[in-house]
């Protein structure tokens, strides 16, 4: 072996020396000191538990820990849970949390913050989107500072996959009863792998690794996120340098970085959905008219047209690999078909049937335009649609007042890797979400809601996806695709529920 | 003269109540006219009717609309502007937090467009009467019908990516952090006296400012240009020209004097105009004020907001109309005989 004298240990350090001033954000190997990362949007409250939108996701995961976590392509696997248990009748859970977890002020996770979370914020009449899956918790039981049992007003068989869902992060009790409702919209305290320690609103989010955490270490010591909402100035902060990692860059921008050079994209299939709604009444209520609607699509036109051909085009009102999906089951694109049922009706180009159809308008990548392509589609079979535009908001207060035009164009995320976060809730009559209200659908997803045995439920959702397809309840246009430009060094693993993990980057 | 300045002043911000009370009667007839529902808004998405009822009850959405108004305007005088829908916190609080960032950025884009527009304009009337004239008001055209956001662009393009000298987002460099005193940053960072937190902090605003400004100081050459043209055609020019003054003497101790009131008056005027150029240049730029969030107010219809944020751009513009207007009072020795 051959010794090192005092010669050639100066030589190293002037080495290694060298290459820190070179190179500051040299680290260990692997590791980084800091990742920048353009996003597009900002969280609206740092109380993990108050929003279930996707896109502050990414950033309130690296500060707060979910009990249930998600494998990239959406399977449950342990997170601050060690083991979870349904009951039969699926009104119970038994859980088991890890026992060698604390929070970043030092104190320790116990079943107390974990009641705290899923039971008495809920119930304390906090404005909180986390009571949309744990609203039928009626209470928790704690047997142990790492055993609990939760207790269900009614048949709850996702519970596990809402643990695992958005805004579903555990908070810590004494914290949050010291600082109120109003501070944990400003300073977050969580588990995470992370802790907040720069803030400007709407432009710059600093994160400093904890290294007392208990999972496995992330590769980069600090992530800094730059909130930029335009795609061209994410573009340009990744070519600049700026960022090492910009989200929702265009397609077109993404089939130049895939060509090569200092950087590189890469597109993701998420788990969400681009989908026309239809409502069961007005001119819709005529079977061959919805049928015919859905066979005028051309979806592998739109794919082309608006993301490059990346997108998945879907005939189901899920994603292929999901729970429900049925490989073998096909909607053909057919002009002719289509044009068929509506002589049947009594409609053709001649005489085209009328409706309305509403679209968003930005609220998601070619949102406008993809609807604007749907109605020249359409109107080449006999079907005339007036687009207007209106927002997401609008939206529901149209759906909720009975007046949302036959049609439109929606998008709907489910990151649980469960079907009843897509046929479930987009048909539930008592959810506003629902535009196809009839009493078969009714039947049909009422018993699939509260039922507890797991094959029995899937097989319920296929039979029921199938149902909805074949009655014109729907039109499934498109699986959203995430692109992510990174710089050259940087490989990221990407999330099928689109969010960027940070121990999902690896640094070369 | 400081008196009579003075109540100019007075009586402009005294005229400016009834025009401001007006202005909020519109803009909340205009948002309560909007198919949106505020209290299906503030609820998580999984409520009920009944919920979104109850809520509706509580915010006073089922009274007539001057009931509201009034409820509106009583707790406004206040200073409760209500709850945002987006954020679920004090509305007052959250524009309040945006608003030193949008005054720095429109103050330095005013800056940089009364220097650019001055300079231009001088310029190109000195060489007036020449081909150079020409080339000077073409191009004048050519960044007037630049739009401000565009300009954003292409100075991101080109003085980010290509040229990377300034910073293309954000307000300061990571890690950076300065204490808030005065709650504007540049003067924050002044206050530290660290020169390298200085320079971040005024080498982020730098193509914010350019944009915004660029876009601006067009008006101001053209204005001060054919001002210029017209103030040289008034008699007392040729006199001061007998008596033997020079060029520049004439220009600098006679003309510019009068010639820059209609500058005044139109950087005034159109201090709103800048106000409202914000709202895409920041979204641009990822810059932390007013106009970002008024962007985002709008897409997710936080009406409470929208509300906030439109009053404070009408009392901007009313406000700096009104210094316009006493501005050129104290320039112009007519408007004060008259």
């Amino acid at each position: 072996m051959n010794s090192v004298d005092r010669r050639l240990f100066m030589k190293l350090a002037a080495a290694a020396g060298g290459t820190l001033l070179v190179s500051p954000n040299f680290a260990f190997a692997g590791e980084v000191d800091n990742l920048s990362i353009a996003w597009t949007t900002d969280t609206a409250s740092w109380d993990p538990n108050q929003r279930l939108s996707p896109d502050p996701q990414t950033i309130l995961k690296m500060v707060f820990d979910q009990p249930i976590d998600m494998t990239s392509d959406l399977k449950l696997t342990p997170g601050l849970l060690t083991e979870w248990t349904l009951a039969d009748d699926a009104m119970s859970m038994h859980v088991t949390l890890r026992d060698d977890v604390t929070f970043s002020d030092g104190s320790k996770l116990t079943t107390e913050d974990f009641r705290y979370t899923f039971f008495e914020r809920v119930n304390q009449g906090e404005e909180l989107d986390i009571a949309v899956g744990f609203g039928t918790v009626s209470d928790i039981e704690i047997l142990s500072p790492t055993e609990a049992v939760m207790q269900f007003s009614k048949p709850s068989p996702i519970v596990a996959q809402w643990l695992s869902f958005s805004a579903s992060y555990v908070v810590s009790k004494a914290y949050a009863e010291k600082v109120g409702p109003e501070k944990m919209k400003t300073s977050p305290m969580g588990t995470g792998p992370y802790v907040l320690t720069e803030y400007q609103r709407d432009s710059r989010i600093v994160l400093t690794r904890r290294d007392d955490y208990w999972g496995d270490l992330p590769s980069a010591k600090q992530i800094t996120i730059e909130i930029i909402p335009d795609p061209t100035a994410r573009l340009a902060a990744l070519e600049s340098g700026t960022v090492d990692i910009a989200t929702e860059l265009s397609i077109r921008d993404v089939k130049r970085l895939e060509q090569g050079g200092t950087l590189n994209a890469v597109t993701n299939p998420i788990a969400r959905i681009i989908y026309v709604t239809i409502r069961a009444d007005g001119v819709f209520a005529d079977r061959n008219v919805r049928l015919a609607a859905h066979h005028a699509v051309d979806k592998d036109l739109l794919s082309k047209a608006f993301f490059g051909g990346d997108a998945v085009t879907i005939n189901q009102p899920t994603i292929p690999g999901m729970p429900s999906f049925l490989p073998d089951f096909h909607f053909d694109y057919d002009v002719a078909k289509a044009q068929e049922l509506l002589a049947a009706s009594g409609f053709g180009p001649d005489n085209p049937v009328t409706l309305d159809f509403a679209t968003t308008n930005g609220q998601f990548p070619g949102d406008y335009d993809i609807a604007r392509a749907v109605v020249t589609m359409w109107e080449k079979v006999g079907i005339k649609a007036n687009l207007t535009v209106i927002t997401e908001s609008q939206w529901y207060e149209l759906n909720a007042s009975g007046k949302l035009p036959p049609a439109s164009l929606f998008v709907w995320e489910n990151g649980t890797g469960d079907p009843e976060l897509f046929a479930g809730n987009m048909f539930d009559a008592d959810l506003p979400f629902a535009t196809y209200r009839t009493d078969e659908v009714t039947a049909m997803i009422k018993p699939l809601l509260k039922e507890p045995d797991y094959d029995t439920r899937i097989k319920g959702y296929e039979e029921f996806n199938q149902y909805l397809i074949e009655e014109g309840a729907m039109i499934p246009l498109l699986q959203a695709i995430q692109t992510i430009g990174y710089r050259n060094g940087i490989e990221i693993k990407p999330w099928a529920n689109g969010l960027i993990r940070p121990e999902a980057i690896t640094i070369s | 003269m400081f008196i009579a300045i003075l109540r100019v002043i007075v009586r402009r911000l005294l005229a400016i109540v009834p025009v401001f009370a007006v202005v909020t009667v519109l803009v909340f007839g205009a948002l309560r006219i909007l198919p949106v529902d505020p209290a299906q808004m503030s609820l998580p998405p999984s409520a009920t009717i009944e919920q979104v009822e109850a809520k509706r009850e509580a915010m006073g959405l089922n009274r007539p609309i001057w009931t509201q108004y009034s409820m509106w305007a009583q707790a406004a005088i206040t200073g409760d502007l209500g709850e945002s829908a987006q954020y679920r916190t004090s509305t007052a609080a959250v524009v309040l937090d945006r608003l030193p960032a949008t005054i720095e950025l429109v103050i330095c884009a005013l800056i940089f467009a009364v220097c650019v527009g001055m300079t231009g304009g001088l310029l190109i009337f000195a060489v007036r009467g020449t081909a150079l004239e020409s080339v000077g008001l073409v191009v004048t055209s050519a960044v007037m019908a630049l739009p401000d956001f565009l300009l954003a662009l292409l100075f991101i393009l080109l003085l980010g990516v290509l040229i990377p000298i300034f910073p293309v987002n954000g307000r300061l460099d990571p890690g950076m952090q300065v204490p808030s005193y005065t709650g504007f940053l540049l003067i924050d960072a002044v206050l530290t006296g660290d020169f390298r937190v200085i320079v971040s902090a005024f080498e982020h605003i730098a193509l914010p400012v350019m944009a915004l400004g660029l876009a601006f100081s067009p008006t101001i050459v053209r204005v001060l240009h054919a001002s210029l043209i017209n103030t040289y055609q008034q008699s007392y020019i040729q006199q001061a020209r007998l008596r033997g003054l020079s060029d520049r003497e004439i220009l600098f101790g006679q003309a510019l004097k009068n010639a820059i009131v209609p500058v005044v008056i139109l950087v005034g005027t159109q201090f709103g105009g800048l106000f409202g150029g914000t709202l895409l240049v920041e979204m641009i730029f990822s810059f932390p004020g007013l106009g970002n969030l008024m962007v985002k107010a709008m897409q997710t219809a936080d009406l409470s907001v929208i509300m906030a944020i439109s009053l404070i751009y009408c009392a901007t513009t009313l406000i700096f109309n009104s210094i316009a207007d006493a501005l050129a009072y104290l320039l112009n020795p007519r408007l004060r005989n008259g």
